[in-house]
């Protein structure tokens, strides 16, 4: 029963997660003090969602074999469990 | 009038045209074709579409100058970074299931997989928000052309409304979404290359990114930080909303079904969002920091890509820019016509009033919703006079209120059933619209009370009825399995 589940070690859900708390946590910078620091005239904040979105590309291409290989795995073990 | 500019953009014109006719044949051969482009669209193409299908006049004008009125950070983060994210998350977590589902069940709208997944009522609300929200979203679209064609070109406000509706209501009708993706890709590279290509013409201009920047800061002391005038909800909210927006908009759903296979569709969203954000950075940092000094007192702020590149572009390159906006005009509102039109011909027209009507019918059908809804946006923005930026906002907003729960709940959480996709999308929306007329919260904010609560609605709909047929449940089994045989290992 185990193996049918979706969110089992499924890395794109994993990456989507992590890109998703990075984005909030972001976010969470703005209401602290982390808001009223900067780099070069240019807010941390404003640095940091920008190193996110830089890092959600790269990272997202990488994803892409990993992810049809846990695709075609999955789909093999789901039907095993199946009895299909 | 600008005789070169305006040949530059009646040769666009043409071009679009010619696309349209070129593929009228193949989008002829049935729904496959002219819904889905017969799923034929490798990487490239579909992700220089897909940035083309998000960047309107919202994008190319409107947001430019909440840019220039209030700062390049917030735009950065909120519209570079947010729709950036936001696409690789529909490309984690989105596209592969959507494109499995489209192949699956032959269908090519997203509230058609509202109506597997759930139910036809909750698919049947969803068309119904579609056909409301964009063409609501048309409009300043088609009024942008109006402003950018009676200043750059020198002809009548009236006359550039009914010029650019004529012609992107024809190239839709007659092409589909063949045309409308090939016109995208020659539509993407122009928004692309002009927005850049100006910036950095701004930043050698002014002498390099640090003198032009100074001057800039000079004239808007907030241009690079935080504006304290901005809520810090309003930061949130307009980031929230960008994200869901791109994560579930019908028009850009639409796109996901026409890639050739499963990893070409998420390859092409990688694409869009780098393009994205590179769109937003480097070409709203030149441009809008370019306005504030070449116009500082600029009040119609929807002007500040037209200012700059009167000032800084040879009249080659001020047509071509002027193609340019036209063509984030037409994008966008192509995608979106064919969308309603999709809508209402496979969801409402089928389903409901002649659920017996064969391809040809019901595209014959899709074709007149395309040319009524063309009409009626096109005469309805030649009366529209508010802000560019607030009205798409707002509307980007509600669109990511409604979909976005049911639509990841549904791909992902196999538990969600039909009432929680009914009270998901009924309530985002609702939430959304009673939020922003009450004033509770600040402009752009309204989506953090809404979403939440259309999250709410699918978790507690869900989990006190009854759980989804096993049927339901295994077809979201089979969205997350591969289609493909195993490719044998590489030696």
């Amino acid at each position: 029963m185990q193996k049918d589940s979706l969110s089992k070690k499924n890395p794109s859900l994993c990456l989507g997660v992590v890109l998703i708390v990075l984005w909030a946590l972001g976010y969470t910078g703005l209401a602290t003090s982390l808001g009223s620091l900067e780099f070069v005239g240019i807010p941390l904040v404003t640095w940091t969602m920008i190193a996110i979105g830089v890092f959600s590309v790269i990272a997202s291409i990488i994803m892409i074999p990993i992810q049809s290989r846990w695709e075609q795995r999955w789909g093999t073990e789901h039907r095993n469990v199946r009895g299909d | 009038m600008r005789l070169l500019e305006l040949s530059i953009v009646v040769a666009y014109f043409i071009l679009c045209l010619y696309i349209a006719f070129y593929f009228r044949k193949s989008a002829g051969r049935g729904e496959a074709a002219y819904w889905g482009a017969d799923r034929s669209i490798g990487f490239f193409v579909n992700g220089v579409a897909l940035f083309s299908t998000l960047v309107s006049t919202g994008s190319f004008l409107g947001f430019l100058g909440l840019a220039y009125r209030l700062g390049w950070s917030l735009t950065t983060v909120a519209f570079g970074v947010s729709s950036c994210v936001g696409f690789i998350i529909s490309m984690l977590l989105v596209s592969g299931p959507l494109r499995r589902f489209s192949e699956i069940k032959g269908k090519f709208a997203m509230t058609s997989f509202f109506a597997e997944r759930y139910n036809s009522a909750t698919a049947l609300v969803a068309s119904i928000l579609v056909l409301i929200l964009f063409p609501a979203y048309i409009v300043p679209e088609l009024m942008g052309a109006g402003l950018a064609g009676s200043y750059m070109l020198g002809i009548d406000f009236r006359y550039a409304v009914i010029m650019v509706g004529g012609v992107y209501v024809l190239y839709v009708l007659v092409g589909g979404m063949l045309s409308v993706t090939w016109t995208e890709l020659m539509q993407g590279f122009l928004k692309f290359f002009l927005m850049v290509g100006l910036s950095i013409t701004a930043i050698y201009h002014f002498g390099g990114i640090s003198p032009l920047l100074k001057q800039a800061t000079a004239v808007n002391p907030h241009y690079l930080t935080l504006n304290p005038k901005i809520s810090l909800w309003t930061y949130m909210g307009i980031s929230l909303g960008v994200f869901m927006f791109v994560l579930s908009s019908p028009h850009i759903i639409m796109r996901l079904f026409t890639s050739k296979n499963v990893n070409q569709g998420r390859a092409s969203l990688s694409l869009t969002a780098g393009m994205s954000l590179v769109f937003h950075l480097l070409g709203y940092l030149g441009v809008a920091a370019a306005a504030l000094i070449i116009s500082p007192k600029l009040t119609e702020v929807d002007k500040t890509y037209i200012v700059v590149m009167d000032q800084l572009f040879s009249p080659f390159f001020r047509g071509m820019a002027m193609a340019a906006i036209l063509a984030a005009i037409m994008s966008t509102t192509g995608a979106m016509l064919l969308a309603c039109a999709a809508e209402f011909s496979n969801n409402i027209y089928r389903r409901y009033l002649n659920p017996k009507a064969s391809e040809a019918q019901t595209i014959r059908l899709a074709k007149t919703v395309i040319g009524v809804i063309g009409v009626l946006t096109t005469i309805l923005a030649l009366f529209q006079t508010k802000s560019i930026g607030v009205i798409v906002g707002l509307l980007v907003e509600g669109t990511g209120s409604s979909f976005a729960v049911p639509l990841l709940a549904g791909i992902w959480w196999k538990r969600a059933n039909a009432v929680g996709g009914f009270l998901s999308v009924t309530g985002g929306f609702v939430t959304f619209v009673i939020v922003h007329f009450s004033n509770v919260v600040p402009t752009f904010a309204e989506i953090l009370i809404s979403l939440p609560v259309s999250a709410a609605c699918m978790v507690v709909g869900s989990l006190l009825t009854s759980p989804p047929s096993r049927e339901k449940v295994e077809l979201v089994t089979s969205l997350h399995r591969s289609i493909s045989p195993i490719q044998p290992e590489q030696t």
